[in-house]
């Protein structure tokens, strides 16, 4: 080869610009001293259109009181950067970072510099940025967290967890964090697409985000979606059909809490769009959760598969327990009561959960698994028992809440299809042991009846 | 003379050869759709009517009077293993997601590269307009750039120090990079000392 025709100072000033570009911030510099014509290329504005911002970028060390030797901000170098270069930007690229306050305050000393130029000199600094990418990773290798905080109590952790190199922590930001890209992008006037979403974002949990009723269309563009958590008030007909599109969501769950408010079921139009485009591929659960006062919330015409009530709140009630069975009898599997009773509620027999509990058991044919807490007869307890037996269902009915006596009229056995006689469960049901002994019996399940240790472990 | 992997070579098989010819009059073929890749061919071929399997099949060689032998033999190795992968548009970068097992080969193709095959092949890729390319070529001399001292760069490169020492001193000042530059390295040292006090110690 002859050499008058390969030198790398020579190459077109476009290809070294391209070169250029890609470069990071610390070796721009560098390689520009390396001869002219690559110091022509440092001058030009196509060098500076893109720009990463990532850890240990423009911070130099502080000593504070409190934590010791930190990477802060240099806001004395961030002026170099944001007279010389800002206003040449065509891409800007957050990756996701460990010291966030230290990427807040990068993004909010930018935010500050163009709002000055706008507000004194009328010109717009980052109109010319064409995209904005922005990693956000909430969840952070500790070893990576543990840079930061190198105290005492963080070092003694290590050494327990050192096994576990795999250990993640979450980190939120409670807002601010949003705030910050919020003020930034307001300053972006050359982007012209916003998408405010991660194709890689598997598991979403969006509790009480307002207190008002609020729908949330963007739910439906997480497309890689595979767990939703959602609270029913940002849920409406419209954000209802875009999810039931998506393509991998295995678990929906709306769940109520006691800071949940204003909700309000989707409509019955909306539910059924929702089964057309689902194909049964999501399971859709209703929990209620935290110190809720309010009754669960019966979406009507939904495929709901389970229903759950979290802690001692909420009660089996004669109404619920009909709008469960006509709405979900085709598809609901789990029925589960977690904790125990709370709530006092009447001793008689009209009152007390005995026919709803029947009544469900009777209706949903597809039900796999029903806990039980609230407080019914051993009758009851055997009717059931038969009920599942029948159905292949995993019973579990709290010991303490069965009460000694029959109340069912003669006449509802045959209503209930209990191939038993009246006489049989008279027999037994004034005797806890032996009600438990024919359980046993029935079930096969040595876990049917629990004492309230183990329905609380178990459950 | 070998094409690229045999699953690039068995698929080109049942599509129309274009042909091409290098600096030194050596003649290759290359399916029609890796051909496609290249802006200047695709202009070539929209301006002499090669728009037809027929015409194609027809054709002169292509003469590519600026690329050498060897860069072209490169150049066709990507574009056989390019010819079904979408168009890469940074700015639509959300809708398609790049091919690990492409990638791999991507970063395999590079590190055979020489600092003289590599210049070829960037200029040649300049001639040819393969945006695909450009960007790989340009990524790899980055990251080569990446980590060295000044010094260190000029001898990869084999750059020539031209400045005058007042220019130097000077472009030295002015930057002001280079100040943050030598504060980072004492900065990362100092950090690195810290990192070894300890396990000294103990």
């Amino acid at each position: 080869m002859e050499n008058s025709e390969f030198g790398w100072a020579d190459l077109p000033l476009p290809l070294l610009e391209q070169i250029f570009e890609i470069l990071p911030i610390k070796y721009k510099g560098r390689a520009a001293q390396a001869c002219f014509s690559w110091y022509c290329a440092l001058k030009s504005d196509r060098c500076w259109r893109y720009f990463q911002y990532k850890d240990d970028i423009f911070v130099r060390r502080k000593f504070t009181q409190h934590s010791g030797w930190q990477n802060h901000i240099d806001h004395y170098r961030i002026r170099f950067l944001t007279a010389k270069v800002v206003t040449k930007w065509h891409r800007f690229e957050v990756i996701p970072v460990a010291n966030l306050s230290n990427m807040y305050e990068f993004l909010r000393t930018i935010s500050n510099f163009s709002e000055y130029y706008e507000r004194n000199a009328g010109e717009e600094p980052l109109s010319g940025l064409r995209s904005f990418r922005f990693h956000w990773e909430m969840l952070i290798q500790k070893a990576a967290l543990n840079q930061f905080n190198r105290d005492e109590s963080s070092r003694q952790e290590d050494q327990n967890e050192k096994h576990k190199p795999d250990e993640v922590r979450d980190i939120g930001t409670g807002g601010t964090m949003l705030e910050g890209i919020w003020f930034f992008l307001q300053h972006l006037y050359g982007l012209k697409i916003w998408l405010f979403f991660n194709e890689k974002l598997e598991e979403f949990y969006l509790l009480n985000a307002t207190l008002y009723r609020k729908s949330i269309m963007y739910l439906g563009l997480f497309l890689n979606l595979r767990k939703l958590v959602v609270s029913p008030q940002h849920i409406d007909d419209d954000s209802l059909i875009l999810i039931g599109d998506l393509q991998y969501l295995k678990t929906f769950m709306l769940v109520q809490t006691e800071k949940t408010s204003e909700e309000r079921s989707c409509s019955r139009q909306a539910w059924e769009k929702f089964k057309e485009s689902n194909r049964k591929r999501t399971k859709l659960y209703l929990v209620l959760s935290g110190r809720c006062k309010k009754e669960m919330l019966i979406q009507m015409g939904a495929p709901v598969h389970s229903i759950i009530w979290e802690n001692y709140i909420g009660q089996l009630t004669k109404d619920l327990a009909q709008q469960i069975y006509s709405e979900y009898f085709e598809t609901l599997t789990e029925f589960i009561q977690k904790g125990l009773e709370r709530k006092k509620r009447e001793n008689k027999f009209s009152e007390r959960a005995d026919i709803p509990a029947v009544e469900i058991m009777n209706h949903c044919t597809q039900l796999q698994y029903f806990a039980l807490r609230e407080r019914i007869s051993t009758a009851t307890a055997l009717i059931l028992a038969l009920k599942a037996k029948e159905m292949c269902c995993k019973l579990c009915i709290r010991q303490n809440a069965l009460l000694k006596r029959n109340c069912w009229p003669s006449t509802d056995f045959i209503f209930y299809g209990i191939k038993v006689s009246r006489k049989w469960i008279l027999n037994i049901c004034f005797d806890y042991d032996l009600t438990a002994e024919k359980i046993l019996e029935i079930t096969r399940d040595t876990r049917c009846i629990m004492n309230d240790q183990q329905y609380k472990s178990f459950i | 003379m070998a094409d690229g992997p045999s699953g690039a070579k068995k698929c080109r098989d049942d599509d129309v050869l274009f042909r091409v010819k290098s600096k030194e009059d050596r003649e290759y073929t290359l399916s029609k759709k890796a051909a496609q890749l290249s802006g200047t061919i695709h202009h070539y071929s929209e301006n002499y009517g090669l728009d037809n399997d027929e015409a194609i099949m027809k054709m002169e060689p292509m003469s590519l009077l600026e690329v050498s032998s060897e860069s072209l033999h490169h150049i066709i190795r990507w574009c056989e293993q390019h010819r079904n992968c979408p168009i890469w548009e940074e700015e639509k970068w959300w809708q398609n997601e790049r091919d690990a097992e492409l990638t791999k080969w991507e970063d395999e193709f590079m590190a055979e590269m020489t600092s003289e095959t590599l210049y070829n092949l960037f200029l040649a890729a300049n001639f040819l307009d393969i945006k695909c390319l450009l960007d790989k070529c340009a990524q790899s001399v980055a990251d080569m750039i990446k980590g060295k001292s000044v010094d260190e760069i000029r001898e990869i490169w084999m750059l020539e120090n031209d400045f005058t020492p007042e220019e130097e001193e000077k472009i030295k000042n002015e930057n002001p990079w280079e100040a943050i530059l030598r504060y980072q390295e004492q900065l990362e040292k100092e950090k690195e000392e810290q990192a070894s006090q300890p396990a000294a110690s103990s």
